[in-house]
């Protein structure tokens, strides 16, 4: 009620003046208490699993699918990047809590459009010192346009990276540009051996050519179905990372849940990080098994692609939000491991300046169901018996359930829904094509930037030619916070610009949240030490993986 | 001989190439872009696409990609996996292994356990039969993914006798991996084979010559062995043959519910993903081993039967 209270004010300042009117109405109320209840950002949210205390031999991980390339360049989903997080080095490495500070180098800024790098003493696994060279090269290469990398464009401020020293070099950038830091540290950022790079050409990341980086894990072996075969690496420079406490790690891909579940219970799998896994209940009751919850980095959301229509009109949106029913979206697709978020992305993103994040997640409302201020809502905005037209795909569960949940909060308010069902490698399509997301207003997504800052997401939606701006929306308050976020080295100030993007893209819906999914790592009682945060997919995980003795 | 061969090697090439043509158009008709499969559904920028697209010629007209596929094909390339980038030979070559012992164990179940139950439900009178006819209904109504989930389930989770995924190194470790699988693959046609084995060693007791050889006062083995099952066995060959031919094909439920590194569940994965050079590669592999499988099923039937000359299909 009070919280519903700050959404109209901002709404108010915002949108229209019509809504002034209602906020009045509402008005006089005392401060919210916007910590209370269930959804409210807690601290219980695991972080370190329990330290190893014994070797654990052979182990067995698992990806939702198998790893296709080993290639950083080319790592742009979950099984890749769980791959390449342990194996190569970033410039400035993601911790466990996902803060990021100096890694494989570390960096000084001269002005704000200079970086410094200094690495450190590091080899590759063939022994070769890594240099400056070599970081160049690897950045380069992921800047390059025309390189086959899916991250050019974060490198879109980079004037020129330059050797300056054997260890030393420095990127000049055309703008200040504080986010690079950021991709600095998460797969972008990942430093491979250019001699090696070069001699295998078109073959360097797969499974003929392989990679050579200088992580924690070394590439042993990799047969396309059996899965990559990691072992620690002996040599690793930094002795303040844990020594791994087992033989070696193989990641396979394991699609079907039961096989999973199955492989879990008995430990044929020793442990995986899961994603709306249908099983969840009962591995959580089975003793063998070991189900840890860290906090929610997900956005699982609404894409709304609408440039007409009913969705277009803000109001409509919100009324849309306040009718969903998001408790029962966490509770039969991601069973019970997730909240109700009050915006895109809950605590799991906020890698720095977590009190300035904190506060402005918990300044904004509880996404809760309130049909009667929907209905309002929808009156006001005279789109009652409009028609909108939802993409998905029957084949992809948990993504088809959420949009059939979206229906039907529409429906409640009486606005009229048609389904595209597209087959689930259409799916794509709703994010790459123009006529595909043009054909709909809205279509589910689970997303996720590359490192912990709701910025790095917000970036995509919500800036004019974001990579996943489908609908073209702009807005000069958010253009000029992410300005400023963009160009500010303070961590809290930057932190604070982040929130004010925040606040109006989350009361303008530019997406509609829909759960905050709690990061779930889930290991047989014969492993422990897999950290229970999104690291997983940017930092040295597998680090801290061992066994329990059990 | 010679002829026979050559025959059926003419017939392989025709039908390789009707098939591959037929496989290419289908998934080319098929929605999807198979982009989808290197970035898991997230965006990515508009030039890295047009790259993607000019490197797999994915906006090329269908008959020309068909045409650089096909002349690769002819000289031994069987072209590169899109998401693997890597070549569609050494793909197949690293899962052809586990596919094949994998239907060689179901074979083997299938043909000792379809035929033997088969002719103990013929020769077996009331309860005896009776418990064939049931066991044989049950399995037959049990489909390979469902039993797959409960041999998993039951032997691997509940008893532990058996790894519920994965393929083993060594020789008792493979067979002990591939148990489960097996027994799910072959579930049903065992069921198939006991049925076709009991009906047509039924007929053939019935048959004069059988009647005369037991009126002769000829012992019942002999009758039962040189008389009835050297008969009925050109139609347990067949079914037998087919059976077999089509494991490759259904192996690939199986393989997914106990992720194996095998044939048939790459083949789906590859389908969906529409990874064109992998679909025509293992689909390929698919269409020689049936018309191999034929082949064999032929030189059985003439060595069964010396009636039967190479080439003709018995009846």
């Amino acid at each position: 009620m009070v919280n519903t209270q700050t959404r109209r004010r901002l709404l108010g300042a915002i949108a229209l003046g019509a809504t002034v009117a209602v906020t009045a109405a509402c008005g006089g109320a005392p401060a919210p208490n916007p910590t209370g209840g269930s959804s409210a950002p807690t601290s219980n949210f695991v972080v370190d699993t329990p330290a190893p205390t014994a070797d654990a031999g052979d182990v067995v991980w698992a990806t939702y699918r198998e790893t296709q390339t080993l290639d950083p360049i080319q790592g742009f989903d979950y099984p890749e990047q769980t791959a390449d997080s342990i194996l190569c080095d970033s410039l400035l490495r993601q911790n466990n809590d996902l803060s990021y500070g100096p890694g494989l180098a570390s960096y000084t800024a001269p002005s704000t459009t200079e970086f410094d790098f200094t690495l450190n003493t590091a080899t590759f696994w063939d022994g070769s010192p890594v240099t400056a060279a070599d970081a160049v090269f690897s950045l380069k290469r992921a800047a390059d346009p025309n390189g086959g990398g899916f991250y050019s464009t974060v490198f879109n401020r980079v004037k020129s990276i330059d050797v300056t020293g054997d260890k030393t070099f420095k990127i000049t950038l055309n703008q200040p540009d504080y986010w690079l830091l950021g991709e600095l540290s998460s797969t972008p950022g990942e430093i491979v051996e250019q001699k090696y790079a070069e001699a295998k050409g078109k073959d360097f990341g797969t499974v003929t050519g392989g990679v050579m980086c200088s992580g924690p894990f070394k590439l042993d072996s990799w047969q396309t179905g059996k899965g990559v075969k990691m072992v620690p690496n002996p040599n690793y420079w930094d002795s303040k990372l844990p020594k791994p406490k087992l033989t070696s790690l193989t990641l396979i891909g394991t699609p079907d849940d039961a096989t999973l579940t199955a492989g879990l219970k008995t430990g044929a799998i020793d442990g995986t990080y899961a994603i709306a896994l249908s099983t969840l209940g009962q591995l959580e009751t089975d003793p063998n098994v070991k189900v840890y919850q860290g906090a929610p980095f997900l956005a699982a959301a609404m894409v709304i692609s609408a440039t007409k229509g009913p969705l277009a009109d803000p109001k409509v949106r919100q009324a849309v939000s306040l009718a969903l029913d998001r408790k029962g979206i966490i509770n039969t697709v991601f069973k019970g491991a997730g909240h109700v978020p009050h915006a895109l992305q809950g605590e799991g993103v906020w890698g720095s300046a977590k009190d300035v994040f904190a506060a402005g997640y918990a300044a904004l409302p509880e996404m809760n169901q309130d049909m009667a201020k929907a209905k309002d809502l929808i009156t006001q905005a005279g789109a009652a018996g409009q028609n909108i037209t939802i993409g998905t795909s029957s084949g992809i569960t948990s993504l088809n359930t959420e949009a059939l949940a979206f229906k039907s909060a529409a429906e409640a308010i009486g606005l009229k829904v048609t389904i595209q069902n597209v087959s689930p490698s259409n799916f794509i399509n709703y994010f790459i094509d123009p006529k595909a997301y043009g054909s709909v207003d809205a279509f589910p997504t689970s997303n996720y930037g590359d490192y912990a800052d709701p910025s790095a997401l917000g970036k995509t939606l919500a800036m004019k030619g974001g990579s996943q701006n489908f609908s073209g929306w702009t807005n000069p308050d958010v253009t000029a916070a992410y300005e400023a976020a963009r160009s500010e080295p303070d961590d809290a100030k930057r932190a604070a610009d982040v929130v004010k993007a925040q606040q109006i893209i989350t009361d303008q819906l530019v997406w509609v949240p829909l759960v905050a999914p709690n990061n779930v790592v889930i290991m047989n009682k014969k492993v422990t030490g897999a950290p229970a945060t999104f690291v997983y997919m940017f930092g040295p995980w597998a680090a801290y993986l061992g066994g329990t003795g059990a | 001989m010679f002829q026979f061969i050559a025959k059926r090697l003419a017939m392989l090439v025709a039908t390789l190439l009707v098939a591959s043509f037929a496989i290419y158009g289908a998934l080319y008709l098929a929605p999807g872009s198979p982009i989808a499969a290197l970035t898991g559904g997230r965006t990515l920028p508009p030039e890295v696409m047009a790259q993607i697209e000019a490197r797999y010629h994915l906006n090329e007209p269908f008959l020309t990609r068909y045409w650089l596929w096909l002349t690769a094909a002819v000289h031994g390339d069987l072209g590169e996996s899109i998401p693997l980038h890597e070549s569609v030979n050494t793909l197949i070559a690293q899962r052809i292994g586990t596919t094949l012992q994998l239907v060689l164990f179901a074979s083997i179940l299938i043909v000792l356990f379809g035929v033997s139950l088969g002719i103990i439900g013929a020769l077996g009178k009331g309860a005896v039969d009776t418990s064939v006819l049931f066991a044989s209904t049950v399995s037959a109504a049990l489909p390979a993914f469902a039993a797959a989930v409960i041999l998993q389930f039951v032997f691997g989770v509940m008893l532990g006798w058996f790894p519920v995924l994965g393929t083993g190194d060594g020789f008792v470790d493979t067979v002990k991996h591939l148990t489960l699988p097996a027994i799910a693959l072959a579930a049903t046609s065992t069921a198939l084979v006991t049925r076709v084995t009991r009906t047509a060693v039924r007929e053939e007791l019935d048959r004069e010559h059988v009647q005369t050889a037991v009126s002769r006062g000829l012992p019942w083995r002999d009758v039962v062995r040189r008389h009835v099952l050297r008969n009925a066995a050109i139609p347990i060959t067949t079914v037998v043959g087919i059976t077999i031919a089509s494991l490759i094909a259904l192996s690939a439920v199986v393989e997914t519910a106990f992720a194996l590194n095998g044939l048939g569940a790459y083949l789906v994965q590859a389908a969906q993903n529409k990874d064109f050079a992998v679909v025509q590669g293992i689909s390929l592999v698919l269409v020689v081993a049936f018309v191999v499988t034929n082949v064999v099923v032929d030189i059985a039937y003439a060595l069964l039967d010396p009636r039967v000359s190479l080439g003709s299909r018995a009846q």
